[in-house]
């Protein structure tokens, strides 16, 4: 195998599959990439066997072949050298890295061993990278952490006539956004559980470009010019979210994103320690955002609200609190209140596709 | 007339009856306390065949005059009371008179002893209870008693005794319990030739438990004293690491009296409970002084039972000074001992009370390390724990490496947050302002029929703590609501797991202890995990609390929260010079 190519081309490329490359040493081949040359192709793959990101690179073609290479070691080797270009060869396992003045020889391991994912086939979808991102970010944030209710570990996506759905939970909080997407609307349902780790990679490497999902049986696959990402799907039934999603209100409140977070943030500072909640008390026109901590102090601040009618007290985690004003993107902020027990519904002003449904603390 | 009497009939009834002598170890037990009464100054104890074949106690003590060596064979004849009253001022070890009657009745004895008053030494020898020979025989001052074939006669009790090596392990127990009470005396034992102890006279415990444990050991004590009403207390205590699934590591004196009580035992235990497992059992060395009229020896004939006054009283005063003094010791106190010149905690009394008869004892036993130095005030004890952790760094994930004046130290950061949210939790518990956070979706739990049985039993403990649950079906739980602590752990499988603990606990375990294991078990996995990777903002919240903690030297299962390097150590290590 002989390749040339581009310091910076190289360089990048190897950064995009590094995400999934091992430090560990369970299964040294892991810690490996394929380097794979065809007639009119160049291609870089790497996974660690949940998610799978491949990239194909321009380069001249001097020579094919498949080769493992170690990524870190490469990516170091590589970071280091000069601008301009590099010429890769291999000869039986040993493969040569030059480029002017440089050379640098090291030892790789014979191909075969290295994973493949397979084809996968399956509803095909075509939607921005922007938007996806933008859809990933909004509900990633409640996903669980806890490895044991699994299910919540992912995000979950369900594709419906025009529209995809995206909803992550913890069983705390639940977030849901959702869509349309142009082209052809899909015939029949189909949904599936993202792992967190493709989630990640894809907030990670996606352009806003144009994408192409297609949903496999087992495994996704997400295609963006040169990139190409693959990863397998969380089985498993996710939870009827629909029912835990409050349709009416007691209380519908708007306030101002800017103040509220200030506020929130700002309780946090004391209630951080000992894991207290914030107070929300809502009265007609205003509502007070308190905390009270033993030992260490308390807060409140006032905040003018609109449509307050009856007057309301409810605590929350302000880490989750926090956590969805970040990510609401209008200057205003709904908040639906039921009663001091029940769950509470936060989304932008203007948009209805975005909620955000909140437990309450116990007072 | 000699010394030994035989008290007046009355008073016999009065002395607890019963066999004495149950296998090898009780005889060495008693013909030791013999030696001790009669002020011996050294005890050599040899022993063959587990002290089955022979054991012999020779000491250089008082010894006996001729006529007082024929009587001592005699049921009920003893030098140490005289009438009733004595028995309820009991000082010495012995005073039923019938150890040496009861040895002879079950072994072939013999009996060489020579008083001071004396110019030559009395032999006698008796078989089946009976003196056989009595002579004149050349001695050194002192006595030597020899056991033979014990129950070699009597099928019924030989065939209770166990093999040579389990019976002279409570033999070993026995003889090292004695040497814990008497530090100043000179203890030696072999077996089949081969000596196993040897420790001579100290004049401090910590020396003695050096002897025995060696003195990596010994320094990781922690000292314990304490005085009030009912009694004076002085001794050591181990490190929580340092319990053991083993019961009976309590070394407990009275008065010089070693002694064993469940009372005292468990009180230890509950000081110890917010630090160790329950399983576990905390190794103590406990020397009392209480007044000798308060306390009855006089319940079993072993002698190692006693009835202790106002029981809850001491129950709740012993728990108490464990606690206090596990508490006490900030960092870690490796620091207070290697640091030279420095005492520990000086104690101006003698551990055994003035009227005990070891008169010539009365030097004060001290209970921390000699040193040549004079000792010093309260002031010169080293305590750390004004100066702030500087912490330098998270290492592998799961440490984090701190420095100060005195060395650098690593602090287990699961251990540590798991100390830290064990003392928050149950102080909110307490003031029933546990953080709860609702369930958007609630989680359904499914269990055994045993484990339902055991969730109900404490689903109010449960309830406080913040997981409000609701039966729903047979074996099957709602869970609506779980302490906010808890953010990346499972409800569920805690549940699971807080069922299986108290499964394995004890039947009888009380409220408190079924509570602390759950609260153990939440803040165990609540707490971050080794491999969590921590901001510098997370590191410093996290210390900050964890100074704050009651026992923050170790995590609620009693495993350290810190390891410490002194400057002293390292340089050492590098051959560096001081
Ligand atoms: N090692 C010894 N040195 C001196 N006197 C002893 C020794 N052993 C036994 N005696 C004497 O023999 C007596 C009887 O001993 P024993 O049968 O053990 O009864 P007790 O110890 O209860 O008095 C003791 O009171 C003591 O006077
Ligand atoms: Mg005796």
């Amino acid at each position: 195998m002989r390749i040339k190519f581009t310091q910076s081309e190289l360089l990048k490329t190897i950064q995009t599959i590094q995400g999934v490359i091992s430090t560990r040493t369970t299964l040294p081949i892991l810690s490996y990439f394929l380097l794979t040359v065809k007639p009119g192709n160049i291609s870089f793959f790497s996974t660690d066997l949940e998610v799978g990101i491949k990239c194909n690179i321009l380069g001249e073609i001097l020579e094919e072949g498949v080769i493992a290479l170690p990524g870190k070691r490469v990516l170091e080797l590589i970071r280091e050298f000069p601008k301009g270009e590099i010429e890769i060869s291999t000869e039986k396992n040993i493969t040569t890295i030059k480029c002017s003045k440089t050379r640098v020889r090291i030892n790789t391991l014979p191909p075969d061993d290295y994973p493949t994912f397979p084809e996968i086939v399956g509803q095909k979808i075509s939607i921005k990278g922007s938007l996806l991102k933008s859809m990933i970010q909004k509900t990633l944030l409640a996903v669980s952490r806890e490895e044991s209710r699994y299910t919540l570990t992912g995000v979950y996506l369900l594709l419906k006539g025009d529209s995809i759905e995206m909803v992550g939970t913890d069983g705390r909080r639940l977030a849901l956004v959702e869509e349309t997407i142009g082209g052809e609307p899909v015939k029949q349902k189909r949904d599936c559980i993202l792992p967190m780790k493709i989630c990640n990679e894809l907030l990670r490497v996606i352009t806003d470009d144009e994408l192409t999902l297609t949903l496999g049986e087992k495994q996704a696959n997400f295609i963006q010019k040169d990139l190409s990402l693959t990863s397998r799907l969380i089985e498993g039934e996710f939870p009827d979210y629909n029912k835990v999603i409050p349709k009416t209100f007691q209380q519908k409140l708007m306030i101002n994103r800017q103040e509220l977070i200030g506020a929130v943030t700002r309780a946090y500072v004391l209630t951080k320690e000992k894991g207290s909640s914030v107070k929300f008390d809502v009265q007609k026109d205003s509502i007070i955002v308190s905390s009270k901590v033993a030992e260490v102090g308390e807060s409140s601040e006032q905040i003018p609200i609109k449509h307050g009618e009856k007057e309301i007290q409810i605590a929350f985690d302000p880490e989750y609190t926090i956590d969805v004003l970040k990510v609401i993107d209008s200057e205003e902020v709904f908040l639906g209140l039921n009663s001091t027990k029940e769950a509470a519904l936060f989304r932008p002003m203007d948009n209805e596709k975005f909620v955000y449904v909140l437990m309450p603390m116990e007072m | 007339m000699g010394k030994i009497q035989i008290p007046p009939e009355d008073t016999i009834k009065r002395i607890a009856a019963g066999e004495v002598i149950e296998r090898p170890s009780s005889v060495v037990k008693e013909l030791i306390e013999n030696s001790l009464d009669a002020q011996a100054k050294k005890i050599v104890i040899e022993l063959e065949e587990g002290g089955k074949k022979l054991i012999r106690v020779k000491d250089n003590g008082e010894g006996m005059a001729r006529d007082d060596a024929e009587l001592c064979l005699k049921r009920h004849s003893t030098s140490k009371i005289r009438d009733f009253n004595d028995l309820l001022k009991l000082t010495t070890l012995g005073f039923r008179g019938e150890a040496l009657p009861s040895i002879a009745t079950v072994s072939q004895l013999s009996i060489l002893t020579k008083s001071k008053e004396e110019l030559t030494g009395t032999l006698v020898e008796a078989e089946d209870g009976k003196i056989k020979k009595i002579i004149e025989q050349a001695s050194p001052e002192g006595t030597m008693v020899t056991v033979k074939n014990l129950f070699s006669h009597i099928p019924a009790r030989k065939k209770f005794l166990k093999t040579d090596s389990v019976e002279l392990r409570h033999i070993l127990n026995i003889v090292t319990r004695e040497a814990l009470a008497h530090p100043r005396v000179f203890f030696q034992l072999s077996h089949n030739g081969k000596q196993i102890i040897n420790t001579p006279h100290r004049d401090n415990i910590l020396d003695k438990i050096m002897d025995f444990w060696g003195k990596d050991f010994a320094l990781e004590l922690i000292p314990i004293n304490a005085n009030n009403s009912i009694f004076q207390l002085e001794g050591f205590i181990c490190k929580p690491f340092f319990a053991r699934r083993k019961f009976g590591l309590q070394y407990l004196f009275v008065n010089g009296r070693a002694i064993s009580s469940s009372l005292i035992a468990a009180a230890c235990k509950r000081g110890y409970q917010p630090v160790i497992p329950e399983e576990r059992h905390p190794q103590v060395f406990l020397f009392f002084t209480i007044d000798p009229k308060e306390i009855d020896v006089n319940i079993h004939p072993s002698k190692d039972i006693i009835k202790f006054p106002k029981e809850n009283e001491i129950f709740e005063a012993i728990s108490e000074e464990v606690r206090k003094c596990l508490k006490d010791v900030k960092l870690l106190p490796e620091i207070f001992f290697r640091k030279p010149n420095v005492k520990i905690k000086t104690l101006p009394k003698s551990y055994t009370s003035t009227n005990l008869t070891q008169k010539d004892k009365n030097i004060p036993i001290e209970f921390t390390e000699s040193t040549k130095t004079p000792v010093k005030e309260k002031e010169e004890e080293y305590v750390l724990v004004s100066e702030k952790l500087n912490i330098k760094a998270q290492i592998n994930n799961t440490y984090l490496l701190g420095e100060d004046s005195e060395g650098f130290f690593l602090l287990d950061q699961h251990a540590v947050h798991e100390r830290v949210l064990y003392e928050k939790l149950k102080k909110e518990m307490k003031s029933s302002s546990v953080q709860v956070q609702n369930l958007l979706i609630p989680e359904t739990i499914e269990l055994s029929k045993n484990e339902t049985y055991i969730i109900n039993e404490n689903l109010n403990i449960l309830q406080n703590l913040g997981f409000n649950m609701e039966a729903f079906g047979q074996n099957t739980f709602l869970v609506r609501s779980v302490p906010k602590t808890i953010k990346k752990a499972s409800p569920s499988i805690l549940i699971l797991d807080i069922a299986e603990e108290i499964e394995n606990m004890e039947k009888n375990s009380s409220i408190e202890e079924c509570t602390e294991k759950i609260l153990t078990l939440v803040a165990c996995k609540s707490a971050i995990k080794a491999g969590d990777k921590l901001t510098n903002e997370e590191i410093k919240s996290l210390i900050s609390q964890w100074e704050n903690t009651d026992y923050h030297n170790w995590c609620p299962h009693g495993r350290p929260a810190v390891i410490r390097f002194s400057w002293k150590d390292i340089e050492k290590k590098f051959n560096r010079k001081e």
